[in-house]
């Protein structure tokens, strides 16, 4: 089940590129775009780094639909 | 996550015994049919090896092929790379285009072995096996050179250096949480294709075997990777399973 995301959205908001924000959370850009695209789900310990670098809570970043939540 | 299609138990013990009587039927006629006509096997092994020697150095045309293809998909990921830098949705373009070249080049790289043992045709001789086996490793090594540099321009982070004998390893140890499942998930799948043929190449080499028209080595020397291949699967989950106990 692909969880969704405003990880686009903030990132363009802070103004980081996917190398920027990968290189702070430790991932590769690869990742960060299979992320935003719903490609792949991180695993706990990459979303709660996420959503440390634009200040938000984890769910804020990350979330289930309502229909994926039933 | 894909959820795994629940079947009934008793369907797969169905399942499985149809397929083992299958499989038990097939090769019981396969050998059958090979030892009551062991004259017609042989000459039709004898016009298989024919078949095959005749090319000759032909034999490296598939490689080299797959080589100019690798190189095209490389020179188009080259020209977008200075974009891709810059443009993350032009980004994931290039890396693809990169991948399917490295897939041909290491594709070309089994076709010249198989072709370096299949090109020692007479009217031809060595040398232009040797020639041509020369030339395609040579630019095999150079494209997967230049596949790595332009992937290590586009993610920095990537570590290792292809004439490096340790280069899988560090590749390896750069690759973050994501790119290390996509490899778990490739190996998983690589596994469960040669687990599947190593059994069937087994029975035929056996059957082959039986009648003398291949030596028994070749029985072995299949058994054999067949083994290593178990043999590492298992000791490493075994490893990893007391690491973690």
């Amino acid at each position: 089940m692909p969880l969704q995301n405003r990880l686009k959205e903030f990132r363009a908001a802070q103004g980081i590129n996917q190398q920027e924000l990968g290189t702070l959370v430790g991932a590769s850009r690869q990742t960060i775009s299979l992320i935003e695209r719903g490609d792949y789900n991180p695993s706990i310990t990459l979303a709660l780094r996420i959503a440390q670098v634009f200040h938000r809570p984890v769910e804020d970043v990350f979330y289930l639909t309502e229909e994926e939540l039933s | 996550m894909r959820a795994a299609k629940k079947k009934s138990p008793a369907r797969i013990y169905v399942t499985f015994a149809v397929v083992l009587i299958v499989c038990g039927f097939i090769g019981g006629i396969a050998g059958y049919a090979t030892l009551s006509n062991e004259f017609s096997v042989r000459n039709l092994g004898q016009w298989v090896n024919q078949i095959l020697s005749s090319p000759g150095p032909w034999w490296f045309v598939p490689g080299l092929l797959m080589l100019a293809a690798s190189t095209w998909l490389y020179i188009r990921s080259k020209r977008l790379l200075p974009q891709a830098m810059v443009d993350d949705e032009v980004f994931p373009r290039v890396n693809l285009l990169l991948g399917q070249s490295m897939f041909l080049t290491n594709l070309s790289m089994v076709f010249i072995f198989v072709a370096m043992a299949l090109s020692y045709a007479a009217s031809w001789g060595v040398s232009w096996s040797i020639l041509l086996l020369l030339i395609q490793l040579v630019w095999v090594m150079a494209m997967q050179a230049r596949i790595v540099s332009a992937t290590k321009q586009l993610s920095p982070e990537k570590q290792g250096n292809i004439f490096d004998f340790k280069f899988q390893h560090d590749w390896y140890q750069s690759c973050d949480e994501a790119e290390r499942q996509q490899i778990g998930q490739c190996s998983y799948r690589a596994f469960k294709i040669t687990s599947m043929i190593y059994p069937i190449v087994l029975a035929v080499l056996a059957i082959l075997s039986i009648i003398d028209l291949i030596a028994p080595a070749y029985s072995l020397l299949v058994g054999l990777l067949w083994l290593v291949q178990q043999f590492v699967y298992n000791y490493t989950s075994l490893k990893l399973d007391k690491a973690r106990s």
